[in-house]
């Protein structure tokens, strides 16, 4: 396990990945981002990505079922493990915490 | 595999990202890129769906990616690391060996490299000029002598310009003469300057600190200098426009100053100044061979049919006296070759010092690579068990010969990188001992230090192979077995190279020995004057140069001065000859000439034979009266000198010659007043005060410093813008031999290398074969042998080395020897300095046999006992 710091694009495709379960591959996980984000990505940005939460333990694949559409190749499908969903939880606390501090701001005047 | 459509990403992005693509990745990578492929077809024309498609497998191609490389690959690598790592276990095993080796490696490789980096500047000369390959320098050619000159007169050049369509540009350059620069309150006499032509910076090309090529020069006074000059009278500050004073009557304006080092030139000049700065008269004399010229030729002229051309150009355009009858040649210099090549005014051509100076470098290499096939061949006879073991599990020759290499290249590739590392220290001393501004940078030179990388790694490869195949020729059963000790127990090959590293180090050490010899005989021969406490003030530039003699007689007034002469003629540089006529001689024949006063002769000390000294001021002795030196009167082969009339030309007012005639008074005994590589020429000696420009001050012992500032202050009280500048005779004389007295430097600093490294070699034998010896040693002391006898069969092999190189070395040296005493007119003879050879090879000897010494106790001192209880 390298170091766990989560970076702003990695979180979003851990998020993606929690979402989509459990149909988290490359392919839906770019689709989603696109739709959600509006944010176009090549596919192998996505790969590298994954690869990196793997290494880092956030999330845990195994290959899944061949689609024609793939040209009989089979899929890597991405699950959020319980230290990804941590990290996750620790990132929205303290973005919420910073931002419960701007609401205190503002309505303090 | 079915497509939904006929469109299929472009096969060879595929084929190239299953080349690339980890086996574990494949699957996943390749499946998506289809899906979108595949989605996008459907939305997007074929061609950008495939362009999408390149773009991504492009974008998959990074390190996390890619195969580790394949099995093959990984195998040969690992061996190389288990081979430098072998290699360094070694190297740490053995360190005082290592050490020997290593040391021996990076004295030869910095060697190699200040060689490089010095020939690599010399063969730089003058190639970075713009038309380099069309520009020659003009040279006249005597047809009686052969002799070559660059001296050509002042209208030449434009002439031949007008004449000939063929010269696209000219250029002449003709000496300044010691000149006084005042710039503000500063004020110093400057050297080496020249004029020249506008044309000088479009025909040679120069790198400007400040100014430009293209404004300098351009109108009369103005001048270029030096960056080194600039920086005495300007410090870093801009000079352009600055106004000089040269000689108190003119200012000189400053319109560039140059960068010079970077692009070496044969042309070695303090100060330029426009050629239409000189406003003499003289400058356009056709006879008057003052000026060097350069001919801009248009590309692809016949050269041959030019020079016969310019043989009829000159006889139509030659005044005709008797001054300018001797024929002529003319020749052309390609300016390329200027610097190493030329011959001209009997010079001896760069390229000799250069060769001699690369064969001393590569000798030195060569005796490091010699010391290191030694060294190796010497440890790996302790290596035997472990190539035995290599061997019996399955080890091929061919392996083990690569290993060996491989050992060889790590470490020569350590001594080179060292030795380019440490390159920029030794640098200033090798400088020194060439005389050439050497610079060197890893950015400017890398294309050399490419070069040489890869003649180390050849010559390491070289040097490694004889080992390597010695050693893996071996049965393994033999090596494990420890029946075949030791490889080549007769060590022949060793034997001769240390022959040959002695050979050469006892040659060097000869040589050194000879040329030290021949220095200190020069510094103490006898010139035939007496040189001590003698001052030379040059009047050239002072403003009493019409009242000489009232200052000479100033100074003679002084107790601190012996004597003083007025003459023309300086000591130790070149002279001037001219054609004598003599009673009872048809054709005028060729003598030195020389204008001084009548206190010249008890000045110096010289010896009259016969007659007498000049008169003192007496007007019929100054017009009528010479006296010649023993080789006039042995060349014209009279018995009575005295009294006969001798004719010398001179110049009548109106610009016309004749005949000056006068009567011999005296004959003196030779004196050498030039340098001893020259030999004596016959000379007439005038007493013409009007031709004399500098002061001979004969100070009397002791009281130099008194002398000095009494000097110094009738200096100052008689003249008020030339600075007072003096030298001394004998150190003037001693300066000549400069470049003899590097070359002694040069040969004993490269003698003691070889020296040393000869005696690593030599030591690494003597332990060899103290090893190897010590059972017989052991054998015999039990048996009763005496330490003597113990000692001389220990020793004998080394003797016989030490003697067949020392005899071989001594027709070696002397060979050249021969060759460098014979530029010296007055010189030793090696026959009578044998003893110096012989004390060279004892000295030699010595130094090896010490040496060996240590070995040789530890022989004589071994306990018999612990090399014979195995057996």
């Amino acid at each position: 396990m390298k170091g766990t710091y989560l970076g702003e694009f990695e979180e979003l495709v851990l998020l993606t990945v929690g979402a989509l379960h459990p149909e988290a591959y490359g392919v839906a996980i770019m689709d989603e981002i696109e739709k959600e984000a509006g944010r176009s990505v090549n596919i192998s940005a996505i790969h590298s990505a994954l690869r990196r939460l793997d290494e880092k333990g956030f999330v845990k694949s195994e290959l899944g079922g061949a689609t024609t559409e793939r040209g009989g190749r089979s899929k890597r499908i991405f699950e959020l493990t319980a230290f990804g969903k941590k990290a996750l939880d620790e990132a929205q606390a303290q973005r919420l915490k910073l931002y419960n501090r701007i609401q205190d701001i503002s309505f303090g005047n | 595999m079915k497509q939904q459509h006929n469109i299929s990403p472009p096969k060879w992005a595929i084929r190239f990202l299953r080349f690339y693509c980890r086996k574990e990745f494949l699957d996943e990578i390749e499946g998506d890129l289809l899906e979108v492929f595949n989605r996008n077809i459907k939305a997007q024309s074929g061609f950008r769906s495939k362009l999408t498609f390149v773009w991504s497998v492009f974008r998959f191609f990074k390190w996390s990616n890619i195969k580790r490389s394949n099995r093959l690959n990984f195998n040969s690598t690992t061996m190389l690391k288990s081979y430098f790592l072998i290699t360094r276990r070694n190297l740490l095993k053995e360190k005082l060996y290592s050490l020997l080796n290593l040391s021996g490696l990076y004295i030869g490789f910095l060697c190699l490299i200040l060689t490089a980096i010095y020939y690599q500047q010399q063969v730089s000369f003058d190639q970075h000029h713009s038309d380099v390959d069309n520009t020659y320098r003009f040279l006249t050619v005597d047809q009686e002598s052969g002799h070559r000159s660059s001296s050509t007169g002042g209208p030449w050049a434009p002439r031949m310009a007008s004449e000939f369509p063929e010269i696209k540009n000219f250029l002449r350059i003709g000496t300044f003469g010691t000149s006084i620069f005042q710039y503000k309150n500063e004020r110093f006499y400057e050297t080496e300057g020249v004029l020249a032509d506008t044309s000088f910076f479009s025909i040679f090309k120069y790198d400007f600190k400040w100014g430009s090529p293209r404004t300098a020069l351009v109108n009369p006074y103005d001048l270029v200098l030096s960056s080194a000059l600039a920086k005495k009278y300007f410090g870093d500050q801009d000079p352009i426009g600055e106004l000089i004073n040269v000689n108190g009557k003119q200012l000189y304006k400053v319109t560039g100053v140059l960068d010079e080092d970077q692009l070496p030139s044969h042309i070695k000049v303090n100060f330029i100044a426009t050629y239409d700065s000189d406003t003499r008269p003289q400058k356009d004399d056709w006879a008057l061979q003052n000026y060097v010229s350069y001919l801009q030729l248009v590309p692809d002229t016949d050269k041959e049919a030019f020079k016969v051309n310019l043989i009829d150009f000159f006889a139509k355009n030659t005044p005709d006296n008797e001054f300018s009858k001797s024929a002529k040649f003319f020749d052309l210099e390609p300016l390329s070759q200027i610097h190493l090549y030329s011959s001209v005014n009997n010079e001896v051509p760069t390229i000799k010092r250069v060769l001699t100076f690369a064969f001393i470098g590569l000798l030195v290499l060569c005796i490091s690579l010699v010391n290191y096939i030694n060294l190796i061949t010497a440890r790996s006879t302790k290596r035997l068990k472990e190539i035995g073991v290599r061997k019996a599990i399955g080890a091929r020759r061919i392996q083990l010969i690569f290993q060996f290499l491989a050992e060889s290249f790590y470490i020569c590739f350590i001594a080179f990188a060292l030795a380019l590392l440490s390159v920029k220290l030794v640098m200033p001393f090798y400088a020194y001992l060439v005389n050439e501004p050497l610079v060197f940078s890893f950015l400017d030179h890398w294309h050399m230090i490419l070069a040489l990388l890869g003649i180390a790694v050849l010559l390491s490869l070289l040097s490694g192979i004889y080992p390597a195949i010695i050693l893996s020729s071996r049965q393994a059963m033999s090596l494990l077995s420890g029946r075949e000790e030791l490889i080549g127990s007769k060590q022949f090959f060793r034997k001769i190279l240390i022959g040959f590293q002695f050979t050469i180090s006892i040659a060097l050490i000869i040589g050194t020995s000879f040329i030290q010899r021949q220095l200190y005989y020069i510094s103490e021969k006898d010139l035939g004057f007496d040189q001590e406490q003698l001052m030379v003030i040059s009047l050239n530039n002072s403003s009493f140069l019409a009242d000489k003699e009232s200052f000479a007689e100033r100074l003679k007034q002084s107790p601190f001065i012996k004597s003083v002469a007025l003459t023309g003629q300086s000591f130790g540089g070149g002279d001037w000859g001219m054609p004598v006529k003599f009673e009872g001689g048809d054709e005028p024949q060729n003598a030195r000439f020389m204008s001084v006063d009548a206190d010249f002769v008890s000045t110096l000390s010289l010896e009259l034979l016969e007659g007498r000294n000049f008169f003192d001021q007496s007007q019929a002795d100054q017009e009528n009266s010479f006296i010649v030196n023993e080789k006039f009167v042995n060349q014209v082969g009279w018995t009575e000198v005295i009294g006969k009339s001798i004719g010398i030309p001179s110049w009548n007012p109106d610009g016309s010659y004749g005949w000056a005639s006068g009567k011999i008074v005296g004959v003196v005994k030779d004196f050498n007043y030039r340098d001893l590589k020259t030999n004596l020429f016959p000379l007439v000696i005038s007493n013409n005060v009007d031709y004399t420009n500098m002061l001979f001050v004969k100070i009397e012992t002791g009281t130099l410093n008194q002398g000095l500032e009494f000097i110094g202050n009738e200096w100052a009280k008689a003249e008020e813008n030339a600075p007072f500048n003096y030298y001394f005779l004998d150190d003037r004389l001693a300066q000549f031999y400069e470049p003899e007295q590097r070359l002694a430097k040069t040969t004993t600093v490269f003698g003691g290398i070889a020296i040393i490294l000869a005696c690593f070699g030599l030591f690494s034998l003597a332990t060899f074969m103290a090893e190897q010896k010590m059972k017989e040693v052991s054998v015999r002391k039990v048996l009763g042998a005496t330490t003597k006898q113990i000692f001389l069969l220990f020793g004998k092999p080394f003797i016989l080395i030490l003697l067949i190189s020392a005899i071989s070395a001594v027709p070696i040296s002397f060979h050249f020897l021969g060759k460098w005493l014979s530029t010296f007119a007055y010189r030793i003879e090696i026959s009578d300095n044998l003893i110096v050879a012989v004390l060279a090879i004892i000295i030699t000897i010595a130094i090896a046999g010490l040496t060996v010494l240590y070995q040789s106790f530890r022989v004589i001192k071994a306990n018999p006992v612990k090399f014979l209880r195995n057996e």
